[in-house]
């Protein structure tokens, strides 16, 4: 028992030390281009998205599989879908608000695998709720735009140069919990060969790194991306 | 006048021979199926969900050689080998211009599904301890799962099997009735010797 506070003191320090990146301070009003460039690594409207995702998990496994994700920007719902490669639905929920699981296969039923997965998916393709967030410059001169939220937890999307940024989540007590990365550059070309009106957001490769006691990474390589309402051309993203 | 009728009845009758029986009976199927030593296929799988307007589409090829070495690969969107061969599976991945393999606990789970493929293309359908086989007009097997919990993941199989003897044309796996994976082959070659090789290595 009198190891118990030194056991203690370990899981404490680092926890402890934690604090979140300085960032030095913009000027008052921000300018619309930072306004626009924070929310850039999203859609914006209702899509629907195909990945593969290439899952390296803590046991050491390795598993890739398709997703779908049909995501509304404005209403912040998700509805997901895993499948194997061979076309077998693994998992299925719902986001509206509250998480509806339509379908669980083991591993994927597991409790709290749900609720993670659709954290992950909106920290990687919907902007943090609210409009109240801050800019400022990072210790290399990037621009970071934070977002807290009712949990106390922290985002920070980390542009460097003119098109490769970073979101970054924190726990309240500071510690990076997520990262996701953009890999590659970003091309996709509608069916007919036309190119979509402006540069697609999401890129072709991103990739998300959990941190913590179990940690895994995913990688997501974009398939297909299709825009629901108002239905238009789906945009196929080449290989 | 009386030899050529005789001769174009007897034709008639070896057409209908030909075309109908080889998959009247099980018994048809298996001594078809047993004259088969290896297939070679391509295919397209289409995934219909209700979440989507239109199928996820994937393409491959598979080679099976009797009793039970079995490639599967998939070419797009994601190119993939998933081979079995002397009880060993294994599967594959393309990343970044190679092929690395996987290794996650689920390969355990196909491993049961390619020995049920090997069973069907050997054409061991009613002898499936996992399925319920049952033998349907115009060539259709209906396989339903013997177990409950077997039945919460797949709700049927219907094997469709194709004009020439010992051929599979399609094969539909519902998951529920609007969740259906619909796989269809073509370019069939059955009995070519194949490379061992094929069912060890990737490319």
């Amino acid at each position: 028992m009198r190891f118990t506070p030194l056991i203690l003191l370990l899981f404490w320090i680092p926890s402890a030390c934690s604090h979140l990146p300085r960032l030095l301070p913009m000027e008052p009003s921000l300018p619309t281009q930072v306004q626009s460039r924070c929310h850039s690594p999203y859609v914006r409207g209702e899509w629907q998205l195909v990945h593969a995702i290439a899952a390296d998990l803590p046991n050491g496994d390795r598993q890739t599989m398709l997703g779908i994700s049909q995501i509304s920007s404005d209403h912040r719902t998700v509805h997901c879908v895993l499948l194997t490669l061979e076309g077998m639905v693994m998992f299925e929920a719902r986001f509206e608000g509250g998480i509806k699981v339509l379908r669980a296969l083991p591993p994927f039923d597991t409790p709290g695998f749900a609720q993670g997965l659709v954290d992950d998916i909106m920290l990687m393709l919907l902007a943090p709720a609210g409009d109240e967030y801050s800019a400022g410059r990072g210790a290399g001169g990037e621009l970071v735009c934070r977002w807290g939220n009712t949990e106390g937890f922290v985002q920070d999307n980390v542009f460097f140069g003119e098109h490769d940024w970073e979101i970054r989540r924190y726990s309240a007590s500071g510690q990076l919990i997520r990262k996701v990365t953009r890999l590659a550059e970003r091309f996709a070309i509608a069916e007919d060969n036309s190119i979509s009106s402006g540069p697609f957001p999401l890129p072709k490769v991103m990739q998300l790194k959990a941190f913590g006691m179990i940690g895994y990474e995913l990688t997501l390589t974009l398939l297909e991306a299709q825009p629901l309402a108002p239905a238009t051309q789906k945009i196929k993203v080449l290989p | 006048m009386a030899r050529p009728k005789i001769v174009f009845y007897a034709g008639l009758l070896l057409c209908a021979a030909l075309c109908l029986g080889w998959a009247d009976t099980w018994n048809d199927i298996q001594a078809t199926a047993g004259n088969v030593n290896s297939v070679q296929s391509v295919f397209v799988q289409k995934k219909h969900l209700p979440i989507l307007s239109q199928p996820l589409v994937s393409t491959g090829a598979l080679r099976f050689q009797r009793p039970g070495s079995l490639r599967w690969e998939y070419l797009t969107p994601i190119p993939s080998v998933l081979l079995m061969h002397e009880g060993r599976i294994r599967r594959f991945i393309k990343a970044d211009g190679k092929f690395r393999e996987e290794t996650h606990a689920g390969l355990d789970a196909m491993g049961v599904v390619l020995e049920q493929i090997t069973h069907w293309l050997a054409g061991r359908f009613d002898e499936d301890p996992m399925f319920k086989a049952s033998l349907q007009p115009g060539r259709v097997i209906v396989l339903t799962p013997r177990d409950q919990a077997l039945g919460i993941v797949l709700q049927h199989i219907e094997l469709h099997l194709g004009d020439q003897p010992g051929m599979i044309h399609q094969v539909l796996i519902y998951e529920g009735p609007d969740a259906v994976t619909e796989l269809t082959f073509s370019h069939t070659v059955l009995n070519q010797v194949l490379d061992p090789g094929v069912f060890q290595q990737v490319p």
